[in-house]
């Protein structure tokens, strides 16, 4: 049980010394500071849509593993992937991404279409079940957001995975290799805005944020705040495409 | 008008007029067009000397206007080697010509070529070896004396990156095959990309003349080019060259900077046909060049190729190539047709009719000329090969060659295709294709005029090229094949025909005609060598790519940053090696070591691999993993943990903590995290046990607060962790919150004092450090310690603390044959046990005696030389051992060290000598561990 005595420490990302260098604004969320904007927003919504690249590492995210996690997840009313290498959304938002037969990783991409709480994820403690064990993923990967229609052109450069939208649609999963470091790729589409949840170790960070930095100058994408996905998640009021079968 | 050879429109189609570029060649400025390429330019301006030979440095200029061939290789600033015919100009470039001495147009050098009778390929086999030495001052002449550009060393290449692409359909060649493969492909609903390695889709269409009408082939290209352009789904990727083929069609492709790894579903290879040179003497000369490269000058590049013309004919796309000339205001001097026969055809017609001299059954003999062709001499062919009869002299600027063609076959058959020669076509045909891979157009279906004559006409003065990259003549094959290398490989080693720029596109066909003359073989049975891998030059930053190392940065990384570390890396990790300035190197570590021994040191430990063991069966997973036992250990409490392999070979090492039944916190060092995983994962599968495993290395971050004022650190600290001594005992474990980050505590004894190691999530990292930090910063000050508080400390004074206490650190101390014995570590196997994982090689490791221990050594002398890692230990002259970790002790203020020796020599009191750099010897005596602390009391405070 947590001790009430102690206040978790705030959560920030591995890369806020760099987010703060390139003029970053937070705003303290639930116990995290994500980078809401770097500039202007109408600007960020419009390099969002053509390559833009968003911390979404102090996202609220975490992971079970376990022969017990699959039922565990669909007792509790998820909508779980038929298979590893997919990943379904949740009716609240959420991407439950299936790695393995029995292993499992929980984003709350609902920040990006609502903003908000990241409520849910205390159902994830440390021993949630018989049989199934927490992994914390909030710790061991960050998260990157590539969006924008030049995003699979510009991962093209570092992984060798076929990212081609007609090959890896919405809600296809790669856990592959990204410059020499181990990557989860996670195709999650926010309303008509093409957009790959890249997960690296988090010690990574800063490794894979200047590889991401280097590749992205031919087309001229930019580092984007929080809020610019969301609005890109949001205007188009196209709900979410739905489950991957 | 930019050039005295350029010609109206509607030639020209790929330059733009309104467009002027000045450059420079040679020192000289020019004027061309936007779209023109340098050869094209300097062509229009009426400069035709663009290289020199790789050999001979006989003056060469444009061969095939494709970028075939290594005829016009000029040099860019920092950038040799670059073939004229594919490099756009651009305003204010500058160009040069390479490999001469003077100037490109009177090359001192070319003396040379008078010489060559001497000089045959191999020459330098059988010569300039003896007196023994000699051919060292020789090789430095011939290297100075041959070759292509020079390379400039301080030249900074641009950057080259790398990109993966994928598609359902690779179309090679954009041509008129290609185009319409394209469409096709495209319209069953697959993603096409249609490459091509010129500027403009479009291939032969943008200069061939395939029929009288000379806008025939214009208005296809526009059709087909409206056709890709409308049809979804492809893409046109230009100036792009497919360099390989690899399995499972992954296809290299070099364009601009950029090295493409395209994944295709399936290749259509549309590389179309290679035109190939006739042999006469001195058939290299400027002015000497293929039909379509006349075809090429004048159509898309608006670019008049000679004044006056002959035209060697061997196929009916010559008659083709002489109505371009007619049309492009070239007098026609004659067409000399290898055929007696010539067969009628729409063009031949046109042009006898139009008066043109056509002599039917002639060859060129020889061409005359120094830096251009001025004339040839033209004899009738008596016999193949043979010319007789009466020399006619016809003087001319220009000769055009369209003698044959060879299929472009280098994909093909670096695919696994055969090259079969079909004498009723004349050419050869590619069999045995791999699936998935198909052929389109003439390199499937091209062929030549079976009538011809081999336009092969020895000379007895020689200078018949058959490689113009390598200055190789009709003898010098023939001279490779009668000094007994008879096989097409054989020759092509010893001669070298096929090796240079033009990778045997325009030598291969002659040289397999030549050898197979020379041998008496079918062409078929010669064949021609073996097509691999890069088809074109790629350059070594192409191969590099950009630079992906990854690196691995603890959340605490900018807090040493701060505190003015000196990283180092190991593996990916950069850890802190020392703090302190760059040449305070022995001070500071000197200082870290006392203020660990003397106060209290902070240690990033965020590096060591931490997996979590959990489930029913984890302490008999343990068990079996790890040499020591794990089944009886109590909750709370941490044990020492050996890994060996099935071999019984130590590979790693760490603690395993019990933090509930079923629940363990492994840690292992930094370089063994990633392959201990792998292992626990690879053993998990075979075992089945009910064990869930999870590497946790990136999710925790560390920090070891270490020396005998650590307690009094934490004890400032806000935790509900208590570190008293009874209440947490060497070896105990804890969970609880540290500083607001919910930890695990685990009291270890590696440098010899008393120890924490704090282990919590990763993003709590720098808070924690900073936390410790503030504590201990209020201290009492000791030795080495003058600010009294608590010192960060980098893992090269760890290194010293660990050594100081005799601890084996594995990799450094062990090698791919260190057995726990070896190491003194017998204790930390639990023979009990009926399975671990090695268990039965120790035991026939045991049952021998070993044959080398390691052994603790001291040197008392202070002034002595110092040994390094991996000195040797010397008995006599004979080595009997080695140097694993050695360090100038600064608590006990000698020199301390582990060393491999054979087992007679370990007993406390031996003597060792040590050969250390120079030569020098050093006697090290051997001494008990641990050399620190030998009651391990200060770990146990």
């Amino acid at each position: 049980m947590p001790n009430e005595r102690f206040r978790p420490l705030q959560r920030r990302s591995m890369l806020h010394r760099w987010h703060r260098r390139n003029g970053a604004r937070f705003v303290a969320d639930s116990g995290s500071l994500p980078v809401v904007r770097y500039g202007a927003e109408a600007d960020e919504v419009s390099a969002a849509r053509g390559l833009g690249l968003c911390d979404l590492t102090t996202m609220p995210r975490t992971g079970v593993t376990g022969p017990g996690a699959t039922d565990w997840l669909a007792h509790r009313g998820l909508r779980v992937p038929l298979s590893p290498n997919l990943a379904t959304r949740q009716a609240n938002g959420d991407a439950l991404v299936r790695l393995s037969d029995n292993e499992y990783l929980l984003l709350a991409t609902r920040l990006l279409r609502h903003g908000g709480s990241s409520a849910g994820f205390e159902i994830f403690s440390d021993r949630p079940a018989r049989r199934m064990y927490a992994l914390p993923r909030l710790d061991s990967h960050c998260c990157l957001a590539l969006t924008g229609t030049m995003a699979v052109e510009l991962l093209s450069k570092i992984c060798a995975v076929d990212l081609r939208p007609r090959v890896f649609a919405d809600g296809d999963v790669a856990q592959t290799s990204m410059a020499h470091l181990s990557a989860i790729v996670v195709r999650h589409d926010l309303s008509g805005c093409p957009c790959l949840l890249v997960l690296v170790n988090s010690v990574a960070a800063e490794y894979a944020l200047e590889v991401i930095l280097d590749a992205m100058a031919e087309f001229n994408g930019s580092p984007v705040g929080l809020h610019a996905l969301q609005s890109c998640a949001d205007e188009s009021g196209v709900t979410p495409s739905g489950t991957k079968a | 008008m930019t050039g005295q050879n350029r010609l109206p429109a509607p030639n020209g189609h790929l330059i733009d007029r309104d467009r002027p570029v000045t450059f420079s060649f040679e020192g000289r400025r020019y004027s061309g067009y936007a779209g023109d390429t340098v050869a094209s330019a300097l062509a229009a301006n009426d400069v035709w000397l663009l290289s020199r030979s790789f050999k001979y440095h006989r003056p060469r200029g444009i061969m095939t206007m494709a970028g075939q061939d290594g005829n016009t290789l000029i040099a860019l600033p920092g950038r040799p080697n670059c073939v004229a015919e594919r490099i756009p100009i651009r305003e204010g470039l500058v160009a040069a010509g390479q490999h001469y001495s003077g100037s490109l147009q009177r090359d001192r050098n070319a003396w040379i070529q008078w010489f060559s009778r001497f000089l045959p390929a191999g020459f330098y086999y059988h010569a300039f070896f003896r007196p023994r030495g000699v051919w060292n001052l020789w090789s430095r002449y011939f290297r100075r004396m041959s070759g292509l550009g020079v390379l400039d060393e301080r030249a900074i290449p641009g950057n080259c990156d790398k990109q993966y692409r994928h598609c359902d359909v690779a179309v090679i060649g954009a041509g008129p095959a290609g185009m319409q493969a394209a469409i096709d492909a495209a319209r069953d609903g697959g993603e096409v990309l249609l490459i091509d390695e010129q500027a403009a889709a479009g291939g032969s269409l943008h200069y061939a003349r395939a029929c009288a009408d000379g806008a025939h082939e214009a208005r296809q290209l526009r059709t087909l080019l409206d056709a890709v352009r409308a049809v979804p789904g492809i893409e046109l990727m230009t100036d792009a060259t497919v360099n390989g083929w690899y399995a499972d069609h992954w296809l290299e492709i070099i364009r601009g900077n950029r090295l493409i790894k395209l994944r295709a579903g399936r290749v259509v290879l549309c590389s179309g046909t290679i035109e190939q040179p006739a042999l006469f003497r001195n058939n290299d000369l400027p002015g000497i060049m293929l039909g379509t490269a006349a075809q090429r000058l004048i159509k898309p590049y608006g670019v008049r190729p000679g004044r006056r013309a002959v035209v060697l004919a061997a196929d009916d796309s010559a008659y083709g190539v002489a109505l371009d000339l007619i049309d492009a205001d070239v007098e026609l001097a004659a067409v000399v047709d290898l055929r007696d026969r010539p067969p009628s055809d729409a063009r031949t017609e046109r042009v006898r009719e139009a008066g043109f001299e056509v002599l039917a059954g002639h060859a060129i003999q020889a061409a005359r000329g120094r830096r251009h062709v001025r004339s040839v001499e033209v004899r009738r062919i008596v016999a193949p090969g043979r010319l007789g009869g009466r020399s006619r002299r016809i003087d001319c600027d220009l000769v055009c060659m369209s003698v044959g063609r060879m299929p472009a076959w280098q994909l093909a058959c670096q695919a696994g295709a055969r090259l079969v020669y079909e004498p009723g076509r004349a050419t050869f045909a590619l069999a045995g294709l791999p699936e998935g891979f198909t052929l389109g157009g003439s390199v499937a279906s091209g062929c030549n005029d079976g009538s011809a004559p081999w336009p092969i006409f020895p000379h007895p003065g020689g200078n018949e090229f058959v490689d113009l990259d390598e200055d190789l003549q009709i003898r010098d094959i023939r001279h490779a094949v009668q000094s007994g290398y008879e096989h097409i490989q054989l020759v092509k080693r010893y001669s070298t025909s096929g090796m240079g720029p033009s990778q045997g596109r325009l030598s291969a066909l002659a040289t397999a005609r030549l050898v197979a003359a020379e041998t008496g073989r079918s062409l078929s049975d010669t064949g021609v060598t073996t097509a691999r891998p890069p088809l074109a030059a790629v350059t070594l930053a192409h191969c590099a790519g950009r630079r992906h190392y990854p690196a691995l940065r603890s959340s605490i990384h900018h807090r040493h940053v701060e505190a003015g570390a000196q990283f180092l890396q190991a593996g990916a990790w950069y850890r802190p090696a020392y703090y302190g300035g760059k040449d305070e190197f022995g001070d500071a570590v000197t200082r870290e070591v006392l203020a660990v021994r003397n106060g209290a040191g902070a240690i990033d430990v965020s590096t060591l691999g931490s997996i979590a063991v959990r489930g029913p069966d984890a302490a008999e997973f343990l068990n079996r993993i790890y040499t020591f036992a794990y089944a009886r250990q109590r909750v709370g409490t941490l044990r020492y943990a050996l890994m060996t392999n099935e071999a019984g070979f130590v590979i790693d090492d760490g603690v395993v903590c019990r933090l509930d039944d079923r629940d363990f916190y492994v840690t292992t060092t930094t370089g063994g995290a990633e392959r201990v995983f792998r292992t626990m994962l690879h053993w998990n599968a075979q075992w089945r046990l009910d064990v869930s495993l999870a590497n946790l290395t990136s999710a925790y971050c560390g920090v070891s607060v270490v020396g005998p004022r650590s307690r009094e650190v934490l004890a400032g600290v806000d935790s509900d962790i208590d570190f008293g001594r009874e209440a947490f005992p060497f070896l105990g474990v804890r969970r609880g919150n540290v500083a607001g980050a919910p930890a695990i505590v685990l009291r270890t004894g590696f440098v010899g004092e008393l120890g924490y190691e704090v282990h919590a999530p990763q993003h709590c990292g720098e808070a924690l450090w900073n936390t410790i930090m503030s504590a201990g910063a209020g201290g009492a000050s000791g030795e080495g310690n003058a600010t009294g508080g608590i010192r960060p400390v980098g893992i090269e004074a760890q290194r010293i603390l660990r050594l100081e206490k005799g601890h084996v650190l594995v990799g450094q101390d062990t090698d791919a044959l260190s057995t726990p014995m070896e190491l003194n570590m017998r204790w930390a196997i639990a023979s009990g046990k009926p399975f671990f994982v090695g268990k039965r090689s120790l035991k026939v490791h045991d049952s021998r005696p070993p044959e080398r221990v390691l052994a603790g050594f001291c040197i008392e002398d202070p002034a002595g030389a110092v040994p390094m890692e991996c000195h040797l230990l010397v008995d006599g002259q004979r080595l009997i051992g080695r140097v694993t970790s050695v360090a100038r002790s600064p608590a006990l203020k000698k020199i301390v060290g582990l060393a491999y020796v054979p087992p007679d020599r370990a007993q406390p009191g031996s003597r060792l000598t040590i050969r250390c750099d120079r030569q020098r010897r050093v006697t090290a005596q051997v001494v008990k561990t641990p050399f620190y602390d030998p009651g391990n009391a200060r770990q146990e405070l």
